[in-house]
């Protein structure tokens, strides 16, 4: 009897130890002599696995629907971009590019004029014309297909000139509107295909203009697509594409490391790279992300609503230690809302250094030298980011109460102002224009704004409104000089985003984070 | 026994319109599905269409009322995130959910009613105590750590099974592992004790003294004695296997009504919580029914009225 007890504890701790060398070990000689020989094992019994001309991508969320124009999260665009394509596109250096449009410009004030490249043709064989357009845009401002694409919202009518010109017209001047059209909105739509097949068939059998040919869904499984010989840009380089759906982290890493999957597009955190580093068939890919976090501040109440308690609360944050530590240097310091990348970025604008010395001075001269306490609402997943900015906050006086909920809770709340006087959050301005930073925030009528300033919604005015660049660049300079001095937020910083490879899988991320495999291969 | 089921369903009636009627009013507790769903970028007006075009923007008691009325006709309504009929989207998942509840309930049973026995007819000995051990060890171990537990051993280091998703039994082994691993401990645990208390019982004394086999003993007068308790137990436990199955089926990127539930909650997608979390319950409210009809079977002296 005694001897059994031990032969099971000695078996709980044999078990223990290969979980410790599974999740821990970098390069560990146990784990990696097995791994060398993975590729082809996994998955092959189950369709097209990892063979050289099939490429299969992780994601942690499945779409809601393959309709490009009822979806409107970044997860979805992700599978749809390899199906369809869109008016206008980025180029390698992330300027707007041509794509189903060849060249735009703005003939008037609510005007933009689109030429159409021509013989281009949907996956069934429908042509691509300024029909097409129309019936896309049309299609999507309609109230019955209740889309959660926003951001056509300025589109008044679409107007076919000839087969291939459109004129877009707006109800005031949109000056960003061919950004706009860079992804969900932007998505071209068959027309006769729908009206044959219905919306709810297209839901599930999406035909598109794009690299990819939709063959099957499998939901919170897989989205199969094949290459589409065809393509009017030539065929994409890999015959086949999956996106596998994995929500679980660790079970991530654990099919990338088995080569289930090639790349990784979610759960590789700061941490799970660390592991992954030295790993002899993977490579971590950290590449700029346009995404900015900050903490917002209720300007409008209590202790906040004084601009040098906005102030102290910004130099008590040391945002570069937070950088070095717990994002593993995988982040890159901005001064306001805006990243480096987008339009309106003014390197000028300086961020707040570290300084709590003179944090606490500002605290005193706003009339609290003994600090206060203050309740600060977050993301789950952000616990570490959370504790980190309390005990910093702490350190100059600032007691914080920290509440976590999951992330979607936390949007409902802070969409129905039942959220506290911070929070901390992230925004990813897809347009690469920082209209699309400022927007929701800044100008006193917009969703979620907490500090109100005349000079500032003047400011949104102007960029929001001039079609001249130089204008709405010095309006955007201004406005990140005023939003410094102002402090209605704890400016943060913006995350690169990290991305697990296979070592053999040649592909390129870009700053908006859309996983477009057009131009993936195998190496 | 006709007018005891009819009695029996009425009930289980009223359970489901609680149960509905709960569902309903939590759900609308805890946030705008609309404010998830579109961008920081919309305006208030877009927000307003969209909702109206849902029917959020109507009373409370308005939706309940429409909500009430469409499940009296048994239609759960229209997924929000899916746009697709909330029943179908279930009926599209069920199939996996119930493969992999299925596989956990054979798993643990083809180990635990073996085990059980045996633990049982060699008390006090080292074959007991192994049994016990390695029981107590997959009840205490919870199944999220032993779901990547597994899919470390069994997946990235010896490559035997892939480490997610559904195809082939090998996509079936791992999750129905983990998830059975709790019943299985459960059910042998029962079995044992039920055992042991009707080996020591007259009648079993009185079958060894006409000569009968011990096979014929164990086999059909001990353990169709224990098996009382155990189909109780087992009952119950499948609606547990069905709602556990949402945490097996996320660590396994099991596409299940478990995985469905969870991405409804986290997008507030009503319609389809209410359908889903009224389907378990209704699972549970059979099962229990049909729980208390294999009584009858296991033990002709039940009968109801």
């Amino acid at each position: 009897m005694k001897k059994w007890w031990l032969i099971m504890v000695a078996l709980m701790i044999v078990l223990a130890g290969c979980s410790g060398t599974g999740t821990g070990s970098t390069g560990g000689s146990g784990g990696t002599g097995g791994a060398s020989g993975t590729s082809g094992t996994g998955g092959t019994k189950d369709g097209p696995g990892p063979a050289k001309d099939a490429l299969v991508v992780g994601q942690d969320i499945d779409a809601g629907t393959l309709d490009p124009q009822k979806q409107g999260k970044m997860p979805d665009m992700n599978i749809l971009i390899n199906i369809f394509d869109t008016l206008v596109t980025r180029d390698a250096d992330n300027k707007l590019a041509p794509a189903l449009a060849t060249e735009w410009k703005a003939i008037d004030d609510t005007t933009w004029q689109f030429k159409l490249r021509e013989g281009v043709k949907f996956q069934d064989g429908e042509p691509f014309n300024a029909d097409v357009v129309k019936y896309s845009i049309d299609r999507l401002k309609n109230p019955e297909t209740k889309s959660p694409i926003v951001e056509l919202n300025s589109v008044k009518e679409v107007k076919v000139v000839d087969p291939t010109t459109v004129n877009i017209i707006t109800d005031g001047p949109d000056p960003i509107l061919p950004n706009k059209l860079t992804l969900f909105g932007g998505v071209m739509v068959p027309p006769n295909y729908i009206k044959e097949k219905g919306d709810d068939n297209f839901a599930k059998n999406p035909v598109g203009t794009g690299p990819f040919k939709f063959v099957s869904w499998q939901k919170d499984n897989k989205v199969v697509m094949d290459a589409n010989p065809d393509y009017w840009r030539g065929a994409p380089k890999v015959k086949h594409l999956t996106f596998k759906i994995i929500p679980n982290a660790a079970d991530m890493v654990a099919a990338l490391k088995t080569g289930e999957i090639d790349i990784a597009a979610a759960g590789v955190t700061a941490d799970v790279a660390d592991q992954l580093k030295g790993s002899p068939d993977i490579d971590v890919v950290g590449s700029p992300w346009i995404r900015t976090f900050y903490v917002s501040l209720d300007a409008q109440n209590g202790p906040l609503a004084k601009k040098e308690v906005r102030q102290a609360l910004n130099y008590a944050v040391d945002v570069k230690t937070m950088i070095d530590t717990v994002l593993g240097g995988h982040a890159s310091r901005v001064s306001t809302l805006i990243p480096k990348q987008n339009f309106g970025y003014d390197a000028s604008v300086a961020p707040y250094e570290y300084n709590p010395d003179k944090a606490k001075q500002l605290l005193a001269q706003a009339g609290y030298p003994q600090g206060f306490t203050i309740q600060f609402d977050a993301g789950n997943q952000d616990s570490n980011i959370v504790q980190i900015i309390s005990d910093m906050l702490g350190k100059v006086g600032v007691k914080v109460q920290a509440n976590l909920v999951d992330s979607k809770t936390l949007s409902a709340n802070i969409a129905a102002k039942k959220v506290a006087p911070l929070y901390y959050i992230g925004n990813t301005g897809w347009t690469m224009d920082a209209m699309s930073n400022f927007q929701s925030y800044i100008k006193s009528d917009r969703r979620y704004n907490r500090w109100k300033n005349d000079e500032a919604d003047k400011l949104v005015d102007i960029e929001e409104k001039s079609l001249d660049p130089k204008q709405r660049q010095e309006a955007f300079t201004k406005l990140q000089q005023l939003l410094k001095e102002e402090a209605p937020f704890i400016y943060l910083y913006q995350l690169d985003n990290l991305y697990g490879m296979r070592k053999n899988v040649q592909w390129k991320p870009n700053p908006i984070g859309v996983l477009s495999m057009y131009n993936a291969s195998f190496k | 026994m006709l007018s005891y089921v009819l009695r029996r369903f009425l009930y289980a009636v009223f359970v489901l319109f609680g149960v509905a009627t709960v569902v309903f009013f939590i759900a609308r507790l805890t946030g705008d599905p609309v404010a998830i769903m579109l961008p920081p970028d919309a305006s208030a007006q877009q927000v307003e269409a969209l909702r109206h075009s849902f029917g959020l923007d109507k009373p409370l008691v308005e939706q309940y009322g429409i909500y009430l009325l469409h499940l009296v006709q048994l239609n759960f309504g229209e997924s929000l995130r899916y746009s697709e009929p909330v029943a179908r989207l279930i009926a599209e998942r069920l199939p996996a959910t119930m493969q992999l509840a299925g596989a956990s309930l054979l798993f643990s049973l083809i180990i635990a009613i073996p085990a059980g026995i045996v633990a049982a007819m060699k008390r006090g000995t080292a074959v007991e105590g192994g049994v016990l051990s390695f029981v107590l060890l997959g009840q205490s171990m919870p199944v999220f750590w032993v779901g990547i537990l597994l899919i470390l051993v069994f997946s990235v280091h010896l490559k035997w099974f892939p480490t997610g998703g559904i195809g082939g039994w090998r996509h079936l082994a791992l999750p129905a592992i983990a998830l059975g691993l709790h019943l299985m401990a459960l059910v042998t645990r029962l079995l044992r004790s039920s055992m042991l208390e009707a080996l020591g019982s007259d009648y079993i004394r009185t079958a060894r003294a006409k000569g009968l086999y011990p096979r014929t003993v164990v086999a059909k007068h001990a353990l169709r004695n224990s098996l009382l308790p155990v189909v109780t137990v087992v009952g119950l436990e499948i609606g547990a296997l069905l709602g556990g199955s949402v945490v097996t089926e996320t660590i396994f990127a099991w596409p299940g009504v478990g995985q469905l539930l969870i991405q409804a909650i986290y997008n507030r997608d009503f319609p389809l919580v209410q359908g889903a979390i009224i389907l378990l319950a209704g699972v549970f409210v059979l099962v229990n029914l049909l729980v208390d009809l294999c009584y009858m079977i296991v033990d002709p002296r039940i009968q109801y009225k």
